[in-house]
């Protein structure tokens, strides 16, 4: 692995590490001025250490990519979670937040040194609106008691639906749909979530059942893509 | 095929570029920067999903922000949760701590000595211009009472209540404790359940057998008067309204009263007390839109407050008074708290709604306080008979109510 993927890795690593500690500490000490003096500390101590939990993944996955899409997901691995974390657990996230920003800016220099940041986002782009509505979805879910498990589990077959449409976009199409609507409809009331089931389905329900498309040569050719047949029609 | 894929991409003939049906029209063709139709709509109706995420983001963190979804949890509700886990006195002060208060005031604290337990008033969490004459904070006293000795007798205690005692000022009963036997009634098992319901009701009435079981709660000197006849209904709704509206034009009384109002979760979770939308009696649309919305002004909450009476006078099956002999004796105001909680208590077991409405006598206290003549104390004993405590009213709910934050035994252990 080379010395500034090592870099990399090790940044986040720490990071994690430090922003774990904020969110245990968190938990343990409760409210208190240096993690923000939150009035529901042990829940957000616990999503403090969640996000710690992204950052070791995002960190330990570092040197394992091969696109510029992979190390353009591993920055924001980094970096989204440690900028999340200063909400959540005030000033004793600091450091491991500035660790994970610097360590997420170290892997988009990677990412641009694989090819176009920007097309891999492009590229990406329909991938990051469905799980910021998973997202949604789950946090919703989360905490709205009994029915929460329908939420969880829409976000999982939102998800869940991308990962397998290569086998079946039929079987995609099903599991978003009975995955994502039960929460619409038991919490229709709250006006996000079916909102965000709407949503959800209007923006992956096309992906999943259109034929895969053919990819953008230069896309292709920049993510470190294989050959490319030039076919003029 | 190559260990190497050869992949299939969209490269436009040169020579195609400009033709009406396959590039977007005002693109300069051969400007490198021609668009085809189909890239130029899937663009759109990206960047339109983009917009519609964003917002939807926007909209899931205001309404993840106030709590939507979320209601009854958090810090605020966690006294509602543990009450049944202390041991001891302190089970029966977590007990007194779910009890009905005015405004959700909760105005009270409690020292545990020895095998007594002593029940003081806090008089910085009245309502002002609203309780004048201090008669709901009293009377809310006596709730937290009657909820403290159904506690304790749930623990194995014997109780004493001696209200009044001639000693420290807001000192207003001590509750002494010996080892009896252990009493759950149907009471204490309401306890966790009891709301005050501000949701419209049904039509359905409420039957004689029921207001004559709640009739029979109350104890030597006191008493419970029913106003059920339609007749009876309409004047006291009429009253009602209208002390709403002087209660909305009294600015003293809308400010105070506003002062108690919670309007976003972070000050439920920090106050762990007062009022909220969750308590309105709102339907669950209504009330989500409520939280999403910006926060109300006073005035708007005034008007809120005129309209919501106006439902519920109307919607109710029968309202109800508890009388004592002496509305003004400290002693005898604990001694209808007690009554009007355990009324409370009994309508939640048994699944009938209940709603304090405190407006008439708030305004013949604040009429008294300021000199004025009498506007709704001659009425109110006329339609209720002398010696009117509380009021409250009966029915079947549309919807169901919400609990209320409440300041944990911590927070009220002296």
């Amino acid at each position: 692995m080379s010395t500034h993927l090592t870099r990399t890795r090790r940044l986040g690593r720490a990071a994690a590490g430090l922003t774990a500690v904020a969110g245990l500490i968190e938990i343990v000490v409760g409210a208190n001025s240096w993690t923000g003096d939150k009035s529901q500390p042990t829940t957000l101590g616990l999503l403090t250490v969640v996000l710690a939990a992204v950052m070791a993944t995002a960190a330990t996955v570092t040197g394992r990519e091969r696109t510029s899409g992979s190390s353009l997901a591993i920055a924001a691995g980094l970096a989204v979670p440690a900028l999340i974390s200063l909400t959540t657990a005030g000033r004793l996230a600091v450091p491991g937040a500035l660790l994970g920003v610097v360590a997420g800016g170290f892997a988009l220099a990677d990412a641009r040194r694989r090819g176009s940041v920007r097309r891999s986002i492009a590229h990406a782009w329909p991938t990051v609106l469905v799980a910021v509505l998973a997202v949604i979805y789950l946090a919703f879910g989360a905490v709205a008691g009994p029915i929460g498990i329908l939420g969880i589990a829409g976000a999982g077959a939102a998800v869940g639906a991308l990962s397998i449409r290569h086998r079946s976009r039929r079987v995609a199409a099903a599991v978003l749909v009975v995955g994502v609507i039960p929460f619409a409809v038991v919490a229709w009331w709250s006006v996000v979530v079916p909102l965000t089931a709407v949503l959800l389905l209007v923006v992956e329900l096309p992906r999943l059942l259109s034929s895969p498309r053919p990819v953008s040569a230069a896309a292709h050719a920049s993510s470190g893509g294989p050959v490319v047949d030039r076919r003029i029609r | 095929m190559s260990t190497r894929d050869v992949v299939s991409v969209d490269v436009e003939d040169p020579h195609r570029r400009g033709a009406p049906s396959s590039t977007w029209p005002g693109v300069e063709p051969g400007s490198g920067g021609s668009v085809s139709r189909r890239r130029f709509l899937h663009r759109v109706g990206l960047g339109a999903a983009t917009v519609f995420v964003v917002a939807d983001g926007l909209l899931a963190y205001r309404a993840w922000d106030q709590g939507v979804l979320a209601e009854g949890t958090g810090p605020a509700f966690d006294a509602l949760r543990d009450w049944r886990s202390f041991d001891g006195p302190e089970a029966a002060i977590a007990a007194a701590v779910l009890a009905a208060s005015a405004h959700n005031t909760q105005p009270w604290a409690f020292a545990i000595r020895g095998e007594r337990i002593e029940v003081y008033a806090d008089r910085s969490r009245s309502t002002g211009a609203n309780d004048p004459l201090m008669r709901e904070l009293d009377v809310s006293l006596g709730c937290a009472i009657e909820n403290l000795v159904l506690a304790a007798e749930a623990a194995g205690y014997a109780t004493s209540v001696e209200l009044d005692p001639p000693t420290q000022p807001d000192l207003v009963a001590t509750v002494a404790l010996e080892r009896g036997s252990v009493v759950v009634s149907e009471l204490y098992d309401a306890i966790d359940r009891r709301r005050s319901n501000r949701s419209d009701f049904t039509d359905d009435p409420i039957p004689d057998g029921v207001m004559a079981s709640m009739s029979d709660l109350a104890d030597a000197g006191t008493g419970v008067a029913w106003l059920h006849e339609r007749s009876d209904r309409v004047a006291f709704a009429e009253l009602l309204v209208r002390a709403t509206r002087a209660h909305n034009e009294d600015e003293a009384q809308s400010v105070d009263s506003f002062a108690w109002w919670r309007s976003d979760w972070d000050q439920i979770q920090d106050h762990k007390d007062g009022l909220n939308i969750d308590g309105v009696g709102l339907s669950p649309l209504v009330r989500t839109l409520g939280k999403i919305l910006p926060g109300t002004s006073r005035s708007a909450a005034d008007e809120t407050f005129l309209e919501r009476t106006e439902q519920q006078a109307d919607t109710a099956a029968a309202f109800g008074v508890v009388t004592v002999d002496d509305p003004g004796s400290l002693e005898q105001r604990l001694r209808g708290g007690r009554v009007l909680q355990r009324l409370h208590l009994w309508a939640t077991a048994n699944d009938i709604g209940f709603q304090h409405m405190n407006q008439i006598t708030e305004r013949i206290d604040r009429d008294r306080q300021l000199g004025h003549p009498d506007v709704f104390e001659g009425p109110l004993t006329a339609l209720a008979g002398p010696g009117v405590l509380a009021a409250f009213r009966v029915g079947t709910p549309t919807v169901e109510s919400m609990a209320s934050p409440r300041r944990p035994v911590s927070e009220v252990l002296r």
